[in-house]
């Protein structure tokens, strides 16, 4: 479905670095209500690892994504009646800076191009999809790691996710403090379970367990301390 | 009378309604079939404003339908 578009190699290139890319597919229940070959599905891991049907024709998104995204905002800018309509959207005010009907990859990526130079003007240049996808990976790799109670390499994934420029963009330190936040707001939820603990033996051997994955957090101290307590 | 009449607005909704509502339920066809390497769409609008004000970048809407 308009494959010259969304399957060009030059212009997936292109987009990885310079749109967000949306879909507002109309009446995709009809379409597999009469079986079309391109509203099947396969079988994929979703953000959660788990299994999870994804449209062949739209890898990544499933059905409920797709009738969301529809329903959404993003399915009111066509109001041609015909298809496929490209809409070019300012993020910042959401309205459309330029749509029509069909549409050259070419063309569409000129057009991106001369509207990202008037949001650089108007609101300074963005991170890159590289810098912001590494942050992303080491906050999700460091929840994982949270979670099992690994608070030394959930934070250490961290570090290594900051990126090695001088000035680096606010938005990228707020996500890693975020995420830097959420490992000791976990990291103190379990030494707080651990000291008021009624099974002390079970929490002396918890606390043993934990006392190499604390290194980093500030709670070494504590730890210690809490130990000839129990 | 009133009955009749609400009986067949009754009648006549459930005419309309039906083939739409399992269109809505319809499942998507389980297929072997791999992907071909297409864009990345944003999930939802609200991440893809979001993501597009943290790059700085326009977001495009593709829109398309099965007519």
């Amino acid at each position: 479905m308009h494959s010259a578009v969304l399957q060009n190699k030059q212009y997936l290139a292109f987009a990885a670095e310079n749109t967000v890319e949306v879909l507002a597919l109309q009446r995709l229940p009809e379409g597999i209500q009469k079986k079309d070959p391109r509203a099947a599905a396969y079988k994929a891991k979703g953000a959660d690892g788990k299994e999870e049907l994804q449209m062949l024709s739209w890898p990544g998104l499933t059905l409920a994504d797709i009738e969301g995204m529809n329903s959404s905002k993003a399915g009111s800018f066509n109001k041609s009646g015909k298809i496929p309509y490209i809409s070019i959207v300012d993020p910042w005010t959401e309205k459309e800076l330029k749509g029509g009907n069909g549409g050259s990859s070419k063309g569409i990526q000129t057009d991106v191009d001369e509207f990202t130079k008037v949001l650089v003007k108007e609101h300074g240049k963005g991170v890159t999809r590289k810098d912001l996808n590494k942050v992303k990976d080491a906050a999700a790799k460091s929840a994982t790691l949270a979670s099992q109670r690994e608070f030394t390499k959930a934070l250490e994934a961290l570090v290594k996710a900051t990126p090695a420029a001088k000035e680096t963009p606010a938005v990228l330190t707020e996500k890693i403090a975020e995420a830097k936040k959420a490992v000791l707001d976990a990291a103190e939820t379990i030494l707080n379970e651990i000291e008021s603990a009624n099974d002390k033996v079970k929490a002396k051997k918890d606390l043993l367990g934990l006392m190499d994955r604390l290194r980093g957090t500030g709670f070494e101290a504590r730890a210690k301390e809490m130990l000839p307590k129990l | 009378m009133k009955t009749l009449l609400c009986g067949l607005a009754l009648l006549a909704a459930l005419t309309v309604w039906t083939p739409f509502a399992c269109a809505q339920d319809a499942l998507p066809e389980v297929t072997d079939k791999k992907p071909n390497p297409t864009v990345t769409f944003a999930k939802t609008w609200e991440e893809a404003v979001a993501e597009a004000k943290l790059l700085n970048v326009p977001i495009v809407v593709h829109s398309h339908g099965f007519f």
